[in-house]
């Protein structure tokens, strides 16, 4: 277990540079790094001020160096349009959104496991086939455009729900349903895959000929073991939520480091870009050892060797 | 219910089981009396596991299983999940190949046993916790109270066939299926595994169906043996009798190929020829293109299901003068 | 019965109906219509927006917010006008061929790469296929959107950056599938065979492994086209995808967001041609998963089993 959780630590830390080296030519992908950062009217002493301010005539690795010190010591420099640390910017914008992957993803899991379940307990019945449907369905609407259309629909036509912000319960619910929307269809294919895979195996037909019931056998024997690889795919998919907060932010105004990113990208703010990019990798670097700790537990064969 | 004392414990007639154009088994019919033991024997595609399986209800759409399989006066074909689960258990169990894939690997092996006498007797944890450790050590297991505790992952293949075996007489069936079980096993530990089961009928009575591939394992658990190819029974009847004198070309074929059944090396007889498409229909003998007896005859007409000597059926043409040779 | 030749058994006789995997097709009603659909499509896509290319660019203001379904100013304009009296359907099909285009090219792109990379890593193995993998793995970590935005950000908006930065962030399923199924085949005896007759890795790689990796990464293509759509129309809702005089689907539902309340069909007709076009792709990919699979294809196709278990 310790030898599983240490090669999965060196392949973060890996990662993470790897994420580091990605963010650090962001900026240096255009011929002048600093008309990202300046504003536009910069004139031409203030970029070459800036270019030797901030070591931009430097070699490239000596750059790199500075750079990976000051993305450890989290200073990505100034927000333009916010007059304080692009890091501060980004981290304090990131509970917003982990709260929002996490409701979703919770009823994402209450609505996913039952559905794909059902599905896999009678494969290629008319049901099954209604529940592929259902997912393949909502795999295929973009997300940005159903957030739009239950707005048109629900807040101005019936007036049901908010448009934006975050006031009160009822105005998580298009948030919510647009992050929802894709990883609900893909995991309930997924828990579908799962459960048949577990539903056909040996323990579950051991099972059944010692005369179980149907509820025991799927949910005692099967989703218990099924929950490994439904883990890990769940995990994958949190973390893919950030791309869901970012259309949310954008259409409903939604707080959050899609709202920084979104404001940043409007206000041409490189170095929150920079900031967000890197905060977020680490938060699904995070994310993943988690994912994997909460894997190693529940599997007796990695728990135990 | 009473039994009568000859009435057979478990019938089987006209079984056919398909999956899709493919059809397993071809019409069988078979009668197990209680306590006997009957091997079924053949080659992978001969559909002998589909049968076992059949008898147990587990054959899932797109099979489809026809025909009749009485336990005791209940007809089992078509039942519903949940009448079939009450004869699964104390009525009929079932051991299968793969001991690693038929057990949970996320729970201890004692949660699993014990689950058995929860679940199907109601019986408390601490009962259920001293009945466990009393199957593990009679199915051989050394220091069961703690071992109780470990995964399935955590044991040797033998010793994961015996909980196996364990966790299938736990409700003490009056028939025990069992589906090539030491195929997968060393042929030191698979003596062990024979030697148990042949222990556990001794203490039990229960009555055994055994299959297999293996003519000398088949030789060591059972009274009758039953040969099946291509889906149809070919020959029947006492095991010893069959071994001294076969009345089936097939068989006699099995009987050269078998390092276990010759007297000496140089008699082996590998059998020509591949096993038939499951999906193909026979104009004749199934066997007939590999068999070194075959004539004209055997492609045209397909031989029935005979009775050739006392206690002997055999399914061809040709059955008497190879019992007689 | 008649006497046989060489053998007791009859290999049951297909008949007339049309066999294989395109005769299934034929007869699953949901595959088909997907299939047809998309055929339609880019045949518009590709056929159709030079056509209506100069139309579609042709404002019209007394024609502003023109409302669909209504034949009162000819069919050009039955799915109404936007903000500038373009025709909606105009721009649709002009939208579709940059829609398709991207796709199509993210997704060769991304597969033929991914898969030689794949291939490469897991044929070589050692330093070589860690570092790949490592590679794929910062791919992985930074959600597609978010990197996607950065890099469009600095590089601007054009449809070749959207289709390099979408493949990139695409590439690691089909480096993972195509290297995983290279660790499998590079065991097999045929590979042994062609390496003791001393042939090249090189070789090796691209005339034993690469015909079997194709297939699956073909499969895997197919899927992937619906997302890559999905990912494309998203970024350019951003405004960091395509910006004018480049317009996708993307971009028509970004425009049509500012009139919502006043035009919803400048908002709604693009995100329904991106619905239909990637649940098509989603359905035909769906199907072929699902035919490939010979148990599930009987159970698809129960008349034509029932018939052959019916013969004698």
């Amino acid at each position: 277990m310790l030898k599983f959780l240490s090669v999965r630590l060196t392949t973060s830390l890996v990662a993470l540079l790897g994420v580091m080296v990605i963010v650090f030519f962001l900026a240096r992908l255009t011929g002048s790094p600093a008309a990202l950062y300046l504003p536009v009217d910069a004139t031409d002493e203030m970029v070459e001020a800036f270019n030797r301010q901030n070591g931009f005539d430097q070699p490239l690795l000596v750059q790199f160096g500075n750079f990976v010190g000051d993305a450890l010591r989290f200073d990505f420099g100034q927000s333009l349009a916010q007059q304080r640390p692009a890091a501060v910017a980004a981290l304090s914008a990131m509970p917003q959104t982990v709260l929002l992957a996490f409701v979703a993803m919770s009823l994402t899991l209450l609505v996913a496991i039952p559905l794909g379940t059902f599905a896999a307990l009678k494969p290629n019945s008319p049901r099954d086939s209604a529940i592929t449907m259902f997912s393949l369905f909502t795999a295929s609407i973009p997300d940005f455009w159903f957030a739009l259309v239950c707005v048109l629909v629900f807040s101005v036509n019936l007036g049901l729900l908010p448009t934006s912000g975050q006031a009160s319960l009822l105005s998580w619910v298009l948030p919510v349903a647009t992050v929802m929307l894709h990883p609900v269809g893909v995991i309930t294919q997924v828990v579908r895959g799962a459960m048949l895979d577990t539903l056909n195996a040996g323990y579950v037909q051991n099972a059944r000929a010692r005369g179980y019931s149907w509820r025991r056998l799927a949910f005692r024997h099967a989703l218990r073991n099924a929950a490994l690889p439904i883990i890990t795919v769940a995990g994958d998919r949190a973390g893919g939520m950030v791309n869901g907060a970012v259309i949310v932010s954008a259409v409903f105004a939604w707080p959050g480091i899609g709202q920084v990113l979104v404001d940043a990208v409007y206000n041409r703010d490189f170095a929150v870009i920079q900031a967000g990019v890197f905060v977020v990798g680490i938060a699904i670097i995070l994310l993943n050892i988690l994912v994997d700790l909460i894997y190693a537990a529940a599997d007796p064969r990695i728990r135990i060797s | 219910m009473m039994m009568q004392p000859h009435a057979p414990l478990l019938t089987v007639s006209g079984l056919r089981v398909r999956f899709g154009a493919t059809q397993a088994v071809r019409g069988i019919d078979l009668a197990i009396a209680p306590g006997e033991s009957v091997a079924v024997l053949g080659e992978s595609g001969s559909g002998k596991s589909v049968t076992g399986k059949a008898i147990m209800g587990l054959i899932d759409p797109p099979g489809r299983v026809e025909g009749s399989v009485t336990f005791g006066a209940e007809e089992l074909v078509g039942r519903s999940e949940t009448d079939l689960a009450a004869v699964r258990g104390p009525g009929i169990a079932m051991v299968f190949q793969d001991s690693l894939d038929a057990l949970n690997p996320v729970y201890s092996v004692g949660d699993q046993i014990m689950e058995i006498l929860a679940v199907r007797l109601g019986w408390p944890r601490r009962q259920a916790r001293a009945e466990a450790i009393r199957l593990m050590e009679q199915v051989g297991i050394k220091e069961a109270g703690k071992r109780l505790g470990d995964y399935p992952h955590q044991f040797s293949g033998g010793m994961r066939q015996r909980i196996c075996i364990a966790m299938a007489i736990a409700l003490k069936p009056k028939l025990l299926i069992a589906d090539e079980p030491t195929t997968a096993l060393d042929v030191t530990v698979q003596a062990g595994i024979l030697k148990l089961i042949n222990r556990l009928r001794a203490e039990t009575g229960m009555a055994l169906l055994f299959v297999t591939h293996d003519l000398a394992v088949a030789r060591q658990v059972a009274d009758t043996l039953v040969v099946m190819y291509a889906g149809r029974i070919v020959e029947r009847g006492n095991i010893d009798e069959i071994f001294r004198r076969p009345a089936h070309p097939y068989t006699q074929a099995l009987l050269t190929s078998n390092p276990g059944a010759v007297r000496h090396w140089s008699e082996l007889r590998p059998i020509a020829g591949n096993p038939p498409d499951k999906a193909a229909r026979f104009s004749g003998c199934a066997f007939a293109p590999r068999c070194p007896r075959a004539e004209a005859r055997c492609s045209a007409e397909p031989p029935d299901l005979r009775r050739v000597l006392p206690n002997r059926d055999s399914r061809c043409h040709f059955a008497e003068e190879i019992a007689h040779a | 019965m008649a006497v046989l030749d060489n053998a007791a058994a009859v290999p049951a006789p297909r008949g007339r109906r049309i066999g294989g995997r395109l005769g299934l097709l034929l007869r699953s009603p949901l595959a088909l219509t997907s299939a047809i659909v998309l055929i339609l499509l880019v045949l518009v896509a590709l056929v159709g927006a030079p056509l209506v290319q100069d139309f579609a660019n042709t404002q019209n203001l007394r024609l502003r917010f023109f409302p669909p379904f209504s034949l009162e100013h000819g069919p050009g304009y039955i799915l109404g006008a936007d903000a500038l009296g373009r025709s909606v359907l105009a721009q649709l099909v002009v939208g579709a061929r940059t829609s398709f285009l991207v796709a199509g090219a993210t997704v060769a792109l991304a597969s033929v790469v991914g898969m030689s990379i794949g291939m490469v890593s897991g044929y070589v193995g050692g330093i070589v296929d860690a570092v790949l993998m490592r590679l794929s793995d910062i791919i992985v970590t930074v959600p597609s959107l978010l990197l996607a935005l950065a890099v469009l950000f600095v590089l601007e908006p054009s449809v070749v950056n959207l289709v390099v930065v979408l493949a990139i962030a695409r590439l690691p399923v089909y480096l993972r599938v195509s290297r995983a199924q290279t660790l499998e085949l590079r065991e097999r005896v045929f590979v042994e065979a062609s390496r003791a007759l001393g042939a090249r890795d090189g070789a090796i790689i691209w005339r034993d492994i690469r015909p079997l990796v194709v297939p699956t990464v073909v499969t895997v293509a197919m899927l992937e086209l619906a997302s890559v759509m999905l990912a494309a129309a998203g970024l350019s809702f951003l405004g960091v995808g395509l910006q004018r005089p480049d317009v996708d689907w993307g971009t028509l539902v970004s425009e049509g967001r500012e009139y919502l309340t006043r035009a919803w069909w400048t908002t709604v007709f693009p995100g329904t041609a991106i619905l239909i076009t990637a649940l098509s792709a989603n359905l035909l990919s769906n199907w072929m998963r699902a035919s490939a699979d010979p148990l599930q294809a009987a159970a698809m196709d129960p008349a034509s089993t029932r018939e052959e278990a019916a013969r004698p």
